[in-house]
């Protein structure tokens, strides 16, 4: 499993800037529509959040994984964002997040989702690969950065 | 099909070696509690207690993993346990080694045969 195959240019999102979750979720969203990926900005809103209310995503150190499943899709999405300042995402006791990794998959394809989110989790436990996507100075760099860190694992 | 079977020393890695574990479509695994030879010999039997020896090699605890594999999953797993664990020949580290299986019920299915909804 590599995030690789399924990282694309037009779906990295440098310096975000949202003021809590629910504006994050809906940058995330935009992008995926603006790139012709979901047939519903608000759908795919609404999945997203959905899965963030009944489990938080948040996975620590600044990290967290939106994941939903959302009918329509040919195959699952990877959006890769970070954050100009820290944003404030799932219970209040949760670390502010700064580098996302939002997952979309179809129906049908669980365990490729499944093994999408196992892949992101490994990385995230490598702070200095993770300290080097979030000191990206643009999209270009930051999808480098995570193809650079992506490539260092088995 | 093959058993494999870890023993990995620090407790910490166990995380990252299960979101491999799935990452590669291996869906069970059984983890069990367990203590090291020299963990048990430098606490517990008086003439061997205290020896740096084999104090130096043991953790309170060490973590065991059984899991049954294809056969083309077992080089991509001692891989990721390498990665995850460093290399296995140095010494405090872990040891894993696999066992050919005659038969096998009640294996999970790979993530995705069944369809159930994330």
């Amino acid at each position: 499993m590599r995030l690789s195959d399924y990282l694309r240019e037009d779906l990295i999102l440098h310096r975000l800037t949202a003021v809590d979750g629910a504006e994050a979720l809906d940058a995330f969203a935009s992008l995926f529509e603006e790139g012709g990926h979901i047939p519903s900005r608000v759908e795919a809103v609404q999945a997203l959040a959905a899965r963030e209310e009944a489990h938080t995503t948040c996975l620590g150190r600044g990290v967290a994984i939106p994941h939903a499943t959302l009918p329509g899709l040919p195959d699952p999405l990877l959006l890769v964002a970070t954050a100009g300042a820290p944003v404030s995402f799932g219970p209040p006791e949760s670390d502010p997040v700064d580098l996302f990794f939002v997952l979309l998959s179809p129906p049908g394809r669980e365990g490729e989702h499944i093994k999408l989110l196992a892949r992101i989790c490994r990385l995230a436990q490598h702070p200095e690969g993770l300290d080097e996507v979030r000191g990206a100075t643009d999209g270009k760099a930051l999808l480098e950065a995570i193809l650079r860190l992506d490539s260092r694992h088995v | 099909m093959h058993l494999l079977i870890a023993v990995v020393n620090d407790p910490e890695k166990i995380d990252e070696i299960l979101s491999g574990y799935l990452e590669l479509g291996i869906r069970g695994a059984t983890i069990l509690n367990s203590e090291g030879m020299g963990r048990v010999l430098s606490h517990d039997i008086p003439i061997f207690a205290g020896l740096q020896t084999l104090i130096s090699r043991s953790r309170p605890q060490n973590r065991t993993l059984f899991s049954v594999l294809e056969d083309e999953k077992i080089e991509p797993a001692l891989a990721l346990l390498q990665e995850v664990c460093g290399d296995l020949t140095a010494p405090a580290t872990g040891i894993a080694f696999t066992l050919p299986l005659d038969r096998v019920v009640g294996l999970a299915r790979e993530l995705g045969d069944d369809q159930d909804g994330l």
